[in-house]
């Protein structure tokens, strides 16, 4: 297997506290600006749900030298696309443009960092609310299943816990946000010492630390930034939980979570490798025995949602066949998991998954989008944005013991078994 | 922080990766694209005659057949298959389009002779095994169940059943009907596999950090180099419009699908649209940015960023070797359900007496121009851009061309575009709570007809 050339990043950081991480790639003449944001809705105060991503919205809608909805279209104008998402631990700004337009998006980005509040007003805040109300509508509460994963949030994390609650908050919550509680969401988390920004692309990483020093070096610095909320939670999850969702859904799909190791664990490569082997495509363990062989399940999917503290989450779902029997489906999706635990992966299976993650790793360095994201999410929840140029090894170094002790993790002790059943249906049988 | 904006530096030209082909003794096609320092590669065999050439009793056959090409060819099954392109850091995979089907893989170029043999193995005599032909049926026929919950997939489905008549494949989804799929046989995927071995040129696309006269090599030395070429089989009428009535100016008709209980309405505007090889296409790409492509469009405009009756809202059209869809679609909170459909039907009416502004034509020139190589970091898009281009009869040599074609669309285009689309017939589908939403609907002038759910139609 041949090592993919090394990402030359180059790391600096203003005086003010932001962090700058450059990449040179002169394989297309585009950049990419991305910048991370270490707030999410772990963050957020009880009562006031979603407001990190509602506040994403509000980054959008213009700032001292920007006028309202201009962002976006000003980007799109010199030939760009970007974006924003926001999750539990982070909100991340990303903006991909004609190499030559790179120093207007940092200053469009300086500019809302530092002058975000003087253009803020009610009626932009209404106006973000409603669409954010309607992203939930059309997202989650509109789409069959779309809850599955607010329920299991809140089934996996206890209530009070800062990830027991979606990103995408309440409804009653989003009406209660004042425009007062927005002035003090940014004034708290949006400053320069809590942001990472990475460029990538076909620059000059001198021309462009000139142009981060003019912009955004007077920004000041917020010296009270606070401790993020404890995340502490014991491990495993020590038992099972249940629940059954009647919905407007077609067949009965099961969902699953298990508390997992946190991002930083050295043993979550292992069980990404696990979730492969299981649920990664046609040949993967669950696809073959519930899809293929037994016919019990339309489809089967597991991952890993990695999370800084307390808990990270391994997700799967398996929609029942038409006729087919939920009990089955169930102790079957099980019985693979128990497998795994029990005799570890073949050396064909693992061979394969090697093979996998080097395309994988080579596809992530065609994208300098994807390349920048992943320093960015290393640099703001690892502190250690090199780590993209050890991941490759650090997969291919895990063996079949490593995989095996992870799927340990896939126990009763451990899970939340979340069914949807279609409302007009008798009550499905369950194990 | 400076209120004066940065303008931009020295500009940087980007030339789409160029092509060399070949054309083999028995009339494959080869075409390689060179991409160096991109590792990955991207294989693409395009096999022509697609699913527009389906009647209403076969729907699906084609998308069935593009499925059951994975379950395994002479030497492998499905099992074999799917382990051989694994280890090769590959996952193969097959898709049916209007056009062709496709059957493609990313893999790292050192290896490319090896995904070739399996992709011909399966291309050349797929097993279609009978077992495997009763689970795909099942799992469509359970996909559509699916869709017709899904508010999004519904509205568009039924959208497109009203914008072309029954005889035409563009009315039907590609996966087929209830009635059709239940009837798709072994034999008749077998004849249907045999119809795509002999109805054009067979193409595979290559794209990564090859050296082309060693990859040409590498397929003429290949079982690929079993495809013959054989004459095109055209498809009759694919896109003939519905004969359908639309109601009158004062009372359009438009289509409710009852879901009681939806928090939201699925909004649907659409007519026949244009085909790709029409002369207006890149004035057409400028018109839909306006319309209903850039988040500064018309259309998100009002409907998002003035009104919050959404959170998005798009127009566009589909462009296919037949004259594809134009459809406008959003989702909008319940009660605001005819307020929204009267403006987005008021936006899409004002392309033809305000035409677009200079502003809106050059953000929509410099949003395209701008972001053409912004698709193409990867080998995989590149080979599947020329991929679509050949399957409806386009040179690749035409993606050279996509930055100066669309500096060169004039104002005076666009309005031809917008005054041609505003001749053809308007379709209007809402999928939402009927019992909130008809009487506004009506009151706002709309001749309602209420269709529950499609299973009892």
């Amino acid at each position: 297997m041949s090592d993919p050339l090394p990402i030359p990043l180059k790391e600096s950081r203003l005086a003010n506290g932001l962090r700058l991480i450059t990449v040179v790639d002169r394989t297309a003449p585009i950049a990419t600006v991305n910048l991370w944001y270490h707030v999410g809705s772990k963050d957020e105060r009880p009562g006031r749900t979603g407001f990190a991503h509602l506040f994403e919205h509000l980054m959008f809608q213009g700032s001292a030298n920007v006028s309202k909805a201009e962002h976006l279209s000003l980007i799109e104008s010199v030939g760009g696309s970007a974006n924003a998402t926001t999750w539990l631990d982070r909100t991340n700004y990303f903006a991909t443009v004609p190499a030559e337009w790179v120093e207007l998006i940092l200053w469009m980005e300086a500019d809302r960092l530092g002058t975000l509040l003087a253009a803020l007003d009610q009626a932009n805040l209404d106006n973000q609310r409603d669409v954010v109300k309607n992203e939930k509508r059309s997202s989650y509460d509109n789409q069959p299943y779309g809850t599955a994963y607010l329920e299991l949030l809140a089934l996996a994390y206890p209530k009070g816990h800062p990830y027991h609650h979606p990103t995408i908050g309440s409804m009653e919550d989003l009406d209660a946000a004042s425009l007062q509680d927005v002035h003090d969401f940014f004034a708290t988390w949006y400053a320069p010492n809590n942001a990472v920004l990475t460029v990538v692309g076909d620059i000059d990483e001198a021309e462009i630390a000139a142009a981060v020093e003019r912009h955004f070096g007077g920004i000041a610095a917020n010296s009270e930034l606070p401790e993020h909320p404890n995340l502490a939670l014991s491990a495993p999850l020590g038992g099972e939980i249940r629940k059954t969702v009647k919905d407007k859904v077609p067949d009965p799909r099961l969902h699953l979570a298990f508390r997992a190791p946190v991002l930083a664990s050295p043993d979550l490569p292992a069980l990404e490798i696990a979730c492969q082997i299981l649920a990664g495509g046609r040949g993967s363990r669950l696809t073959r025995r519930l899809v293929r062989q037994e016919q019990v399940a339309q489809d089967a999917g597991l991952s890993v949602l990695p999370f800084v503290g307390g808990a990270s989450l391994v997700v799967g779902s398996a929609t029942l066949r038409p006729g087919a029997n939920a009990a089955k489906m169930e102790s079957l999706f099980f019985e693979e998991l128990a497998g795994l635990a029990a005799t570890g992966p073949t050396a064909n299976e693992m061979e394969r998954a090697r093979a996998l993650i080097e395309s994988e790793e080579m596809s992530l360095r065609s994208d300098p989008e994807s390349i920048a994201d992943q320093i960015g999410m290393y640099a703001t929840l690892l502190n250690d944005p090199g780590r993209i140029n050890r991941d490759l090894a650090i997969y291919q170094a895990v063996d079949a013991a490593a995989v095996q002790r992870a799927a340990a993790l896939f126990s009763a002790e451990n899970r939340v078994v979340l069914w949807y059943e279609p409302v007009e249906q008798a009550a499905v049988e369950t194990a | 922080m400076s209120a004066q904006r940065p303008g931009p530096g020295s500009p940087r030209e980007y030339r789409f990766p160029r092509s060399v082909e070949h054309l083999t003794a028995s009339g494959l096609r080869i075409i390689v694209l060179p991409m160096p320092a991109r590792p990955l590669a991207s294989v693409q065999l395009l096999l022509p005659g697609g699913a527009a050439l389906e009647t209403a009793s076969n729907s699906g056959l084609t998308a069935a057949l593009a499925r059951l090409l994975t379950e395994g060819g002479e030497q492998h099954d499905a099992d074999q298959l799917v382990e051989a392109s694994e280890l090769l850091g590959a996952k193969i995979g097959a898709e049916a389009g209007w056009e062709s089907v496709v059957i493609g893989a990313s893999l790292p170029a050192s290896r490319l002779a090896g995904i070739l043999d399996l992709v011909a193995e399966i291309a050349l005599a797929p097993r279609v095994p009978e077992r495997e032909v009763d689970r795909v049926k099942a799992l469509r026929l359970a996909a559509i169940e699916q869709s017709q919950a899904s508010p999004r997939a519904r509205a568009s489905e039924a959208l497109i059943a009203e914008i072309y008549g029954a005889s035409a494949a563009y009315s039907r989804p590609m996966g087929g009907t209830r009635e059709s799929v239940a009837a798709i046989s072994r034999d008749a995927l077998m004849e249907r596999h045999a119809l795509l071995l002999g109805a054009g040129v067979p193409t595979v696309v290559i794209a990564g950090e090859l050296e082309a006269a060693e990859v040409i090599r590498t397929v003429e030395s290949s079982p690929l180099a079993q495809l013959r070429a054989a004459a095109p089989v055209a498809p009759t009428a694919a896109d003939a419009p519905s004969p359908g009535g639309a109601g009158t100016a004062a009372a359009p008709r438009l289509l409710l699908l009852d879901r009681p209980g939806s928090v939201q309405s699925e909004l649907r505007i659409g007519k026949v649209g244009r085909s790709r090889l029409d002369p207006l296409f890149y004035a057409a790409l400028i018109h839909s940015e306006v319309l209903g492509g850039l988040f500064g469009s018309r259309l998100n405009r009002v409907l998002r960023e003035e009104k919050g009756y959404t959170y998005g809202a798009a127009a566009g059209f589909e462009f296919r070797r037949g004259r594809g869809p134009f459809t406008a679609r959003t989702a909008v909170e319940s009660s605001v359900t005819a307020p929204a459909l009267v403006e987005a039907r008021v936006q899409i009416a004002s392309m033809t007496p305000q035409p677009p502004s200079d502003d809106e034509l050059n953000a929509a020139r410099q949003y395209l121009r701008g972001t053409f190589p912004l698709r193409f970091g990867s080998a995989s898009p590149v080979a599947g851009a020329v991929a679509g281009l050949v399957a409806v009869g386009l040179e690749p040599s035409e993606l050279d061309r996509f930055q100066s074609a669309i500096d060169a669309v004039s104002g005076d285009e666009v309005a031809r575009v917008a005054a041609a689309l505003d001749a053809e017939t308007e379709r209007i589908v809402v999928v939402g709570d009927a019992a909130t939403v008809a009487t506004p609907l009506r009151d706002a002038g709309f001749a309602v007809e209420v269709r529950g759910d499609a299973r009892d139609a």
